[in-house]
């Protein structure tokens, strides 16, 4: 009975053994590894005394010596192969052979991360491992773009965290939302929501060349102010727009210029119409690559309604009603976002934003050609846009736009096909206020289009991918002889053989 | 020497019936597959759908799933055709012929591994070229990433075949060769699925799961740590066979 | 050829050869003679490779198996109590791969087949499947493998058993054509297949080489003093009191109901005194316990 306990114990410890030192080989930065060791030792040692008189007069005699030389030579040989493997896994040499090489960063990617001097720079992905489809096709996705910037940089460290799964990490990282990027290195930070090669490489420069740009919020016009702290104003937004590695400043267009580091300038609510100068140095400063977001109150005008045409872009008549809001809370006068749009700024969004008391946002008669107008957000098709706010009760009028009104559009501007900025329009102000932001799908609309708005002006060009997919044409008939050949053909021909085989050895 | 063993395994499995309808089943079941990824892939490109990308790629639309079916394949038909390797020369008699014999020990273990390896590329590339074949004649398919495919096969199979031939080696029964071969290789690919998460679990996962050093060769994407990972694993037992066989001279 | 010192080949605590040693000269044919279980399997095992010693050395035309090893099997040709035979491949083709092993020469490899074939005599089944022969043709396939190569030491491990007397005469037919080139070892239970093959024989029982050389040496080696064996109808115990009385006799041992008397002298007066004696009780039969076969079941019985 000892015998039998001891040589349990034996194998035990021997299976400990075997799994330690190839851990030690291949992953040394295991956790437990010492705990592992030690039973490895406790478990062999163990059997070894208590099974001792069957141990040495095996061992003495013949066979146990050439058993343990065979140990032995295994255990040397395991040890070896192990070494040899991690030696290959750290070089990590690679052949990617996919059409257009999609395991691969761009060999522009790759100059650029070689140029990266200095310490490290962390890349840290959150993504879900598993949930519904989508999800996981970022996760797949991330996954192939974090193995090619790890196979690309040796000056990034990249990791990849389920948030479910890896709760510490994520909360020391204050990350809650799933397909976050932090790309860090020292104090520079910078958080990225489920980017592609540009933004990632992009992102990537800034951090290490410690650039910063700057998100200016128009100032000295009445506008929503930055440094107080009340429903109405924008210290919430601008502390999450920190967070993403954006510095945010006040700014009076109509005194200072634009500086250089602005990628986006906010024009929230101003109380006063801005000036035709200030106007015309937005607009220049558009020309130049920017990103403008009005965010306008029913009623009131911003002085910037020639610019917002002449980006197609315009305020509609009347007050934005929501009857399917109205079932919730009552008040119908603040709109829902039932649908976000597939510009890659909100793509992927899934809480719905609230605003509160909006006008409807539309295309300006006369757009010019050099446009694109995107919609960012719309209600559903319940809303419409009521010109009578005050009548008791709400209802659809024929004079009355019928939804889904959009809540939220994106003009981009390439005149001669040059991109020349980006404006966004919202018929209200308070969503993005600290009132607003309570609401999770504001804050993630917020955070999403600015985070996004900003990362598009300072883009790095990277080539097209060329990516040939290859191509497949069969017709039904086609298929039904390859299936013929594939289940009957070739596996007959095998049993006609094996039937011939059979029949000339029966004479044998 | 290697050869002479290697050629008489090679010859004997050639002239077996029952080889030659392991083979047929095999092959018929490789030829399901194909036939139904195949369809499943067509009428996908035919229907559009949700796809993020214009047109369905080939690469993950057709060859990884191929890639996929035909490991799977593998894995369940390689302890078949490994469990008699050793165990039969035990259970035969036939052991002091090679014992006696000047040939080394070693050179039984590579001979039968490289005979086994010969037919299996066989059974792989000739019998299943219906695939490559249907792609490059009614399409144009990516050939690099299929040659890779190709190579994946290839070393998941080399590192099969060495453990079935030490699994083999165990004993003189085909049944426990074939049920170790079965349980281990299953086991080791499965242990995918612990992949996820950070634990020891993860990392074991990770290090030691079949899959996990296989899959990449189906997406087009050569790892030399996969390709050396796999080598490694046939080597390692291959040396265990070996010493097992050795053993029989001094038990 | 041959040499064996102090081979010894333990399995944990069972000893299964014990300090045996015998040589075997060139062109001698050696039989190895001894009950089922005295260790001639294993001991042939061990000089052809198929098992390792314990301790003790064996060389095999000079090589020694430990540290000569492929050296000594290429002079060596065996085969086992279970002859080692594929049976998916025909005969020509076994003898042909049992060749290759070998390492005969690509250029010589036909025709040494074709001569172990027909010394043999397989010429007329070489084309049929090894596993559809009879228990005498595998037999001879067996030794056509151990043949192919023209080794120079020729080891069989109980190559009669099985067959039947008109196979066992062929085979032993076939051994005696090999004498004079080769040296031959040749393992066996039966002492008349060992006295008439063999011009030397080892017995092993227990383990242990109990005498070894040619009939005569053996004789003198087991035996002491003449006895005969006698079984009476009497009294075992009164014929035993009275023939311990004569003078002739030295000893008088009980075998169940028979007497071994041991004589103090050979000569024939002695023998029929005894016998004279024992015919008191009744005699039944009076044989001499000096044969082989006595020698042989004493030496075992020991």
């Amino acid at each position: 009975m000892t015998a039998l306990i001891a040589r349990l114990i034996g194998v035990l410890g021997a299976l400990a053994a075997v799994v330690t030192l190839g851990a030690l080989a291949a992953a040394p930065e295991l956790p437990g590894l010492r705990t592992l060791g030690l039973t490895a030792a406790v478990g062999l040692g163990g059997w070894l005394y208590l099974d001792w008189p069957a141990v040495s007069s095996w061992v003495r005699s013949r066979g146990g010596l050439e058993a343990a030389r065979a140990a032995l030579l295994v255990l040397l040989g395991g040890a070896i192969l192990s070494v040899a493997v991690a030696l290959v896994s750290r070089a990590d040499p690679r052949w990617d052979l996919s059409p257009g090489g999609r395991h691969s960063v761009t060999s522009q990617t790759a100059a650029i991360l070689a140029t990266l001097d200095g310490p490290p720079i962390e890349v840290t992905g959150f993504f879900m491992a598993a949930g519904d489809p989508v999800a996981v096709r970022h996760r797949a996705h991330w996954d192939a773009l974090a193995d090619a910037f790890a196979a690309a940089g040796p000056s990034l460290v990249v990791r990849t965290f389920d948030p479910d799964v890896s709760r510490r990490e994520a909360d020391q990282a204050g990350v809650t939302d799933n397909g976050v990027v932090l790309i860090s290195r020292g104090a520079r930070k910078e958080r990225l929501y489920a980017p592609d090669e540009r933004t990632l490489v992009t992102a990537i420069v800034r951090v290490a060349r410690e650039r910063t740009r700057a998100v200016y919020v128009s100032a000295g016009h009445g506008e929503r102010p930055l440094d107080t702290v009340s429903g109405l104003s924008l210290t919430d937004l601008s502390a999450e727009l920190r967070a993403l590695g954006l510095a945010v400043r006040p700014l009076d267009v109509s005194r200072t210029e634009i500086p250089d580091d602005a990628a986006v300038l906010i024009v929230a609510d101003p109380s006063l119409p801005l000036a035709q100068a200030a106007a015309e140095q937005i607009d220049d400063w558009l020309d130049g690559g920017g990103a403008l977001l009005v965010a306008a109150e029913p009623g009131r005008d911003t002085g910037l309604g020639p610019l917002l045409a002449a980006s197609g872009l315009a305020l509609g008549p009347g007050l934005v009603v929501d009857p399917l809001v109205r079932s919730v809370t009552g008040d119908a006068s603040t709109p829902m976002v039932a649908r976000y749009g597939l510009h890659a700024s909100v793509r992927g969004l899934r809480t719905p934003a609230v605003f509160l008391g909006a006008s409807p946002v539309i295309e300006a008669p006369h757009a010019p050609t050099e446009v694109t107008v995107h919609r960012l957000a719309e209600t559903s098709e319940l809303a419409w846009a009521e010109s009578n706010p005050g009548e008791q009760p709400l209802t659809q009028g024929a004079g009355d736009a019928a939804g889904p009104i959009t809540l939220l559009a994106l003009s981009e501007r390439h005149p001669s096909g040059r991109s020349a900025g980006t404006i966004v329009l919202a018929g209200d102000a308070d969503w993005l206020a600290n009132d607003g932001m309570r609401n999770p799908g504001n804050r993630d609309l917020a955070v999403r289009l600015l985070g996004a708005l900003a990362n598009e002006q300072d883009l790095i060009e990277l080539p097209p991918r060329d990516l040939p997919q290859g191509s497949l044409a069969m017709d039904w008939l086609d298929q039904v002889v390859v299936g013929l050949v594939a289940l009957l053909g070739i596996p007959g021909l095998c049993l006609g053989v094996a039937a011939g085989l059979w029949i000339r050895r029966r004479g044998m | 020497m290697i050869w002479h063993v290697a050629r008489r395994e090679l010859l004997s499995r050639l002239r077996s019936p029952f080889a030659w309808v392991v083979a047929g089943t095999w092959l018929a079941l490789q030829g399901l597959m194909f036939t139904l990824i195949l369809g499943v892939y067509l009428r996908a490109s035919r229907d559009g759908g949700e796809w993020e990308e214009e047109s369905l790629p080939l690469l993950s639309g057709l060859i990884d799933p191929l890639y996929s079916s035909q490991s799977l394949l593998l894995l369940l038909f390689m302890p078949l055709l490994t469990m008699n390797l050793l165990a039969g020369e035990q259970r035969g008699g036939t052991l002091p012929l090679l014992l006696s014999s000047p040939l080394s020990t070693l050179s039984v273990v590579l001979g039968k591994w490289l005979a086994l390896l010969a037919y299996v590329s066989g059974l792989l590339f000739v019998g299943g070229a219906l695939a490559p074949i249907t792609m490059i004649w009614f399409g144009e398919p990516p050939l690099m990433p299929m040659l890779g495919a190709g190579l994946g096969l290839l070393l998941l199979a080399g590192a099969l075949g060495a453990l079935g031939l030490l699994a083999s080696s165990l004993s003189g029964s085909q049944l426990v060769a074939a049920v170790v071969t079965w349980t281990t290789s299953l086991g080791l690919w499965m242990l995918a699925v612990l992949e996820t998460g950070d634990g020891p679990a993860a990392a074991l996962a990770r290090h030691g799961s079949l899959l996990v050093h296989v899959r990449s060769f189906g997406q087009g994407l050569i790892l030399g740590a996969d390709v050396a990972w796999l080598l490694a694993f046939a080597a390692l037992g291959l040396l265990i066979a070996w010493q097992r066989l050795e053993s029989w001279r001094w038990r | 050829m041959i040499e064996v010192e102090q081979l010894t080949r333990r399995y944990g605590a069972l000893v299964a050869v014990d300090s045996v040693s015998f040589s075997v000269q060139r062109g001698e044919v050696m039989g190895l003679l001894g009950p089922n279980g005295a260790g001639k399997t294993t001991t042939l095992r061990i000089l052809c490779g198929c098992l390792g010693p314990t301790s003790g050395t064996v060389r095999i035309a000079g090589h020694d198996i430990t540290a000569a090893p492929r050296l000594a099997r290429a002079a060596l040709g065996y085969l086992p109590e279970q002859p080692p035979l594929y049976e998916e491949m025909t005969v020509r083709d076994f003898v042909d791969h049992a060749a290759r092993l070998r390492l005969v020469g690509r250029g010589v490899r036909a025709s040494a087949v074709d001569q172990a074939l027909e010394l043999t005599d397989l010429q007329d089944v070489q084309r049929r499947l090894v596993g559809h022969l009879s228990k005498g043709y595998r037999q001879r396939v067996g030794l056509a493998q151990a043949l192919v190569h023209s080794p120079a030491v020729l080891v069989l491990d109980e190559p009669t058993s099985g067959l039947d007397p008109t196979q066992m005469a062929g085979m032993r037919r076939l051994i005696h054509q090999l004498r004079g080139q080769r040296t031959i070892l040749i393992s066996t239970h039966l002492l008349g297949e060992a006295t008439s093959l063999c011009d030397r024989v080892t017995i092993l029982a227990g383990g242990r080489a109990v005498a070894s050389g040619t009939e005569d040496e053996l004789r003198a080696q087991l035996l002491a003093e003449p006895s005969v064996r006698i079984e009476i109808e009497g009294d075992p115990a009164e014929c035993a009191a009275a023939l311990e009385a004569m003078e002739c006799v030295g000893a008088v041992q009980r075998d169940g109901r028979c007497l071994v008397v041991t004589l103090n002298t050979g000569t024939p007066s002695a023998r029929s005194a005894v016998n004279g004696a024992a015919a008191a009780f009744g005699l039944l039969s009076s044989r001499p316990a000096d044969g082989l076969e006595e020698l042989f079941l004493r030496a075992v019985a020991s």
